[in-house]
């Protein structure tokens, strides 16, 4: 057969990464090619797993699952697979590969082959770190359509701990994702039904690391809302577009190129402010969602106790569920004590919302920071709270304490200790730069 | 099946302007998959860093890649590359393939794409055999290229698993006691008749027209065709200009890289390269055009014959064995369908 | 003589000496500094640091080197751009950087070429002193190959002054013995350094304009693409054709029509840069080949066509440029 009778002359666009072929991909072959989950707005009981997977299976773009099991992620996967082979005639497809590295490596072919389709994973701890070269460079490539859920679980080894704590997650923010926590099988749900939405708005093109603690979140299970698939759809509509660049079907182009010193930083600059350009787009899309399914959308953080235009005594910054023991014993620790006590529990890690941070905490006299990631430091939390803080003509003293480090339960005795702890510098006592907590007890 | 000739009068969606050292057998290599490959279907190249890599694809003005000198109106002729990291060409082929056959399934996706995946020895074969042997094992509809020049070339000239015994390479100098590699190479053809490939073919572009009908087979092959490459590198080998090609020939009919083909239940064959020694050219020749054997091979000024360095005899007599246990390798696994 | 040249061995002594080279990789330019930097090293008392700009480049392709020198340890880390001294080690290189450039006036040139020292301060609009050497012929009478770094090594090292030729020839000869180089090659890089010292011309010039040689002021990277991702093709405006050795080029005549159409040199250019035109019998007559922009004379057409329509011609690397005829 002579390539002449085969030729298929097809519009294409200049682009400045090549040129696109608009017909080549039909998406709407796609989205018609779904089968809903849900066609009406309904309660399940689901943990944190089964949440993070049901929101990725209600999405129509995504159609490949690429995956590998660690605990505490493995149920991800599972339930992934389980649906997909429960689905008579659909497209889906679960893709087991060998390894972490092979996962990553798949998501990089996939979503520079349709940069309009959505590639979620799910891992942990290790299994982030097995990917790291991939994920590094995934955060420079601009395929913010690469979504990697991570669910938190101590990294590294000597000794081995396959309990929850955000030591992996925060181990990789130089990676360049987009990385979101979220505590409540609800906010798990939400977070991943907005996060692509984030990650491929064509001002951010980067893509997007939502997670959620193992154990405490992922194995716990609670009441779930889930949306009917058609409502998500139009949601993620009015926010993901076909992409402008190409992608390798419907282009020819070159991805990956190599550069010298000359010009590297120069990326590394449009890398840095593609990623801070998210701090503009997340809550708008945060905004949209809560009108349209009138439940709190993407936001920097949960406010707890924050009252109108007064001042605090005491704020507390954490992340995740054991932020949720605070909140629930805050109220009666305020009784007691007669301290106005609030809280932040961080969403938007990195980029970290340094400017709404200090905003809040601008208005406490003391901020007790309380990291659950082992850190050669203070805390990464602390880094980045004190950071953000550093520009107020008098900030409030930062007090560092760590709780929770591979999943340690953080009882309310732990949470009265680090309070307690706090209160010495409201009383001008000096604190030691960190303290680690365990049992009601500092150590 | 395209006819040699017929097969030059094609497009290659490899351009001029490479890095590429002067006279590099990899540039060979993919001008003539890339006319191949000019066959009416979107090709999509992934390929593993490597010297192909930074030599073709460097921003701003080294992307050497392309069919026909501007973007085509024919959707076919377009072409793209993807680069990762240095051992995922085989996975990140493996995922534009299933990619765009779930797009087939429900009819986004009209027009026919074949995936390409290229990797160096070095990518392949050390941190990225586990890539290689389980997309193969996955019995992926990739054709995987390995362009085999037995070192790390892009990071110096390195050792590598496809290493010749006894070859000196900058991880592997010789001394004293240490005569250059003292690793047997890789047995890579029979892990890739193992993990399940449809295909597995060692031939360079010497051979020519057996070159241009094995990756034509390639690209047909329903599941995954691995093409092993022998690539004398003129920098890391160390020979003279213009002795690419020649040496390819060499290395081939002297049973270091002997062409075979192979088709799962059809079995494969040996080309070229009998299986007695006295039938073969001695490798002292092709040992003898590459500084990195100088240490065990010299050419003698006088008569021009290739003579065995004093205190090698014993070293000659072991890499004789191995050439011929390689031989005979080859004419087994030729016989397994 | 707008400017009194420098004075390269008081920079030595009195502050830092920073010298700059141009090539191709192969070329010898990495030895060559590599040589000076061991001769400064035989002065205890001087600090050197050396280095090649850090790249991909391969054989053929344009690279540039650096050497400071000290009476004080050297700490600046960062490029050399104002060069006291600057070394073209191949004229094919001057095609793609102006080796000139941040040269203060009165500066040094030292190059590697043929033509004299007053054709190359003409042509390439230099101020100061400028010195010339072939060194690729003292390397292919003594050393039988076609490599400069020897003389460009000498040539530097009488421009600096201050060492004695004894101390400049014996420190390259112990380098040369520390890699445990045979006597007799030894004995004839000997002769090449000799040959080199004697054949290097010197002159003082001053053909610069005040806005000659001048870095292009650093504007900001652009606007850069999202992840490196480029449209394909850029390749077009890299002019390989500079790796070719110097002073040849492929040259390729069919003045009989000999041509069988075997294809064989379009199927092993790894450029695919050979030209033909379709015929009915042959299906394929070779016409020419991009000699210009590509060709990197491989020599494997050479090597492979029957009928031997390809050669390695020579060619003086032109000024001016001249499409060799096909």
């Amino acid at each position: 057969m002579s390539p002449e009778s085969t030729a298929l002359p097809m519009l294409h666009v200049s682009t400045p990464a090549g040129e696109r072929y608009e017909t080549v991909i039909d998406l709407e072959r796609v989205r018609a090619a779904h089968h809903p989950l849900y066609r009406e707005r309904q309660t399940v009981s689901a943990d944190g797993n089964v949440a993070a997977a049901l929101a990725t299976l209600q999405m129509w773009r995504c159609i490949l699952y690429a995956g590998f099991p660690i605990t505490p992620s493995t149920k991800w996967l599972e339930t992934v697979a389980v649906k997909v082979a429960e689905d008579a005639h659909g497209i889906k497809r679960v893709k087991l590969l060998e390894a972490e590295h092979a996962v990553a490596d798949y998501l990089v072919g996939a979503a520079a082959a349709c940069r309009d389709l959505i590639f979620p994973t799910a891992t942990s701890s290790v299994g982030l770190d097995h990917m790291t070269e991939t994920t590094r460079s995934l955060g420079a490539s601009g395929l913010g359509n690469v979504m990697l859920i991570d669910v938190y679980r101590a990294t590294a080894n000597f000794p081995l701990c396959i309990e929850g704590d955000p030591s992996d997650t925060l181990a990789h923010r130089d990676d360049g994702f987009i990385q979101i926590a979220c505590r409540g099988k609800q906010q798990i749900y939400d977070t991943i039904l907005q996060s692509p939405c984030l990650g491929m708005h064509p001002d951010v093109m980067t893509p997007t690391m939502p997670g959620f603690y193992g154990i405490k979140d992922s194995h716990r299970s609670a009441r779930l809302t889930v949306e009917p698939d058609h409502e998500i759809h139009e949601f993620q509509d009015r926010w993901i577009e076909p992409c402008q660049l190409p992608g390798l079907i419907n282009g020819d182009t070159a991805l990956g190129n190599c550069v010298t010193s000359r010009f590297f930083q120069g990326f590394k600059l449009a890398q840095k402010r593609r990623l801070e350009r998210s701090l503009d787009v997340l809550p708008m899309i945060g905004a949209d969602f809560e009108r349209t399914f009138g439940r709190p959308g993407l936001a920097y953080f949960d406010s707890v106790g924050w009252r109108e235009a007064e001042r605090v005594d005491l704020a507390v910054v954490s992340m995740g569920p054991d932020f949720g023991t605070f909140e629930a014993l805050r109220p009666d620790y305020e009784k007691r004590t007669g301290l106005k006590v609030a809280g932040l529990a961080m969403r938007l890690l990195t980029p970290f919302p340094r400017e709404a941070v200090r905003l809040k905490l601008a208005n406490a006299s003391a901020v007790l920071v309380v990291n659950q990631a082992h850190h050669v430091g203070r805390g990464h939390l602390t880094l980045d709270v004190a950071d953000a803080l550093s520009n107020l003509p008098s900030p409030p003293r930062v007090v560092s304490a760590f709780a929770g480090l591979g999943g340690a339960d953080v009882s309310e005795d732990t949470w009265e200790a680090m309070l307690d702890g706090a209160r010495e510098a409201l009383d001008g006592k000096r604190t030691p730069p960190w303290r680690l907590y365990h049992e009601g007890r500092a150590l | 099946m395209s006819g040699y000739k017929e097969t030059a009068l094609k497009e290659s969606c490899f351009r001029p302007g490479s890095t590429l050292c002067p006279g590099c057998m990899e540039s060979v290599a993919f001008q003539n998959v890339g006319r191949v490959s000019d066959n009416g279907k979107k090709t999509i190249f992934t390929i593993g860093t490597s010297c192909a890599e930074v030599s073709t694809l460097a921003f701003p003005n080294v992307v050497a890649w392309g069919r026909g000198d501007r973007a085509p109106d024919d959707f076919a002729k377009s072409f793209s590359i993807l680069h990762n990291v240095f051992e995922s060409a085989p996975t990140l082929a493996e995922a534009v393939r299933d990619v765009a056959d779930s797009l087939e399934s429900c009819g986004a996706l009209k027009s026919p794409v074949q995936v390409m995946a290229a990797s160096g020895d070095g990518g392949a074969f050390a941190i990225g055999l586990r890539a290689l042997l389980h997309t193969i094992h996955r019995r992926t509809r990739v054709t995987i290229m390995v362009l085999v020049n037995e070192i790390f070339a892009n990071t110096g000239f390195q050792y590598s698993p496809a290493t010749m015994p006894f070859a000196e390479t900058s991880t592997t100098p010789t001394g004293p006691d240490f005569p250059g590699n003292p690793q047997m190479p890789l047995d890579y053809i029979h892990l890739a008749i193992a993990a399940g490939a449809g295909l597995v073919a060692q031939v360079s572009p010497a051979h020519g027209k057996l070159f241009l009908k094995t990756v034509e087979r390639a690209i047909e092959c329903p599941t995954t065709a691995v093409l092993f490459v022998p690539a004398p590198c003129i920098s890391g080998w160390k020979f003279e200009d213009g002795e690419t090609v020649e040496l390819a020939l060499l290395g081939a009919q002297c049973g270091v890289f002997p062409a075979f083909t192979w088709e799962r239940g059809k079995g494969g064959k040996v080309l070229d390269c009998p299986l007695d020694a006295k039938d073969r050219p001695g490798i002292e020749e092709f040992m003898a055009r590459q500084r990195r054997f100088q240490h065990m091979v010299k050419r003698d000024p006088a008569t021009g014959t290739p003579a065995i360095q004093p205190g090698r005899e014993q070293a000659m007599e072991r890499l004789h064995g191995w050439v011929q246990e390689n031989v005979e390798r080859l004419y087994r696994l030729a016989e397994m369908k | 003589m707008r400017s009194t040249p420098l004075d390269l061995s008081s920079l030595l002594q009195g502050s830092t000496l920073e010298m700059r080279g141009d090539g191709k990789a192969g070329g010898g330019l990495v030895l060559a500094f590599q040589s000076l930097a061991a001769l400064m090293m035989t002065d205890p008392g001087l600090h050197v640091q050396e280095w090649p700009f850090f790249s991909s480049a391969r054989r053929g392709a344009g690279i540039r080197s650096f050497l400071r020198v000290s009476r004080n340890p050297v700490a600046a880390s960062c490029e050399v751009t104002r060069p006291a001294l600057s070394l073209l080690m191949d004229e094919a290189a001057a095609r793609s950087v102006d080796f000139a450039e941040g040269v203060p006036h009165g500066g040094t040139f030292v190059i590697n070429t043929r033509r004299t020292p007053e054709q190359c301060a003409r042509h390439f609009r230099l101020t100061g002193r400028v010195l010339t050497v072939a060194g690729d012929d003292v390397g292919t009478r003594f050393l039988k190959h076609a490599i400069g770094n020897v003389s460009a090594y000498v040539a530097v090292a009488t421009a600096i002054g201050g060492f004695p030729w004894e101390q400049v020839r014996d420190s390259f000869l112990a380098s040369l013995r520390k890699r445990r180089i045979p006597e007799g090659l030894i004995a004839r890089n000997r002769e090449a350094l000799e040959a080199s010292a004697a054949a290097v011309t010197s002159g003082e010039f001053d053909f610069a304009a005040d806005a000659d040689h001048r870095a292009a002021p650093f504007e900001g990277y652009g606007a850069l693409p999202v992840g490196a991702q480029t449209a394909l093709r850029l390749s077009q405006k890299n002019r390989t054709a500079d790796y070719a050795r110097s002073g040849f080029r492929l040259r390729f005549a069919d003045p009989k029509d000999a041509c069988t159409g075997c294809a064989h040199c379009v199927t092993n250019c790894p450029e695919g840069i050979i030209r033909f035109r379709p015929d009915a019998e042959r299906v394929l007559v070779v016409t020419g080949v991009d000699v210009s922009t590509f060709c990197k004379l491989c020599g494997e057409c050479i090597a492979v066509c029957p009928e031997k329509l390809f050669v390695e011609a020579p060619y003086q690397e032109a000024w001016t440029e001249e499409e060799v005829p096909a």
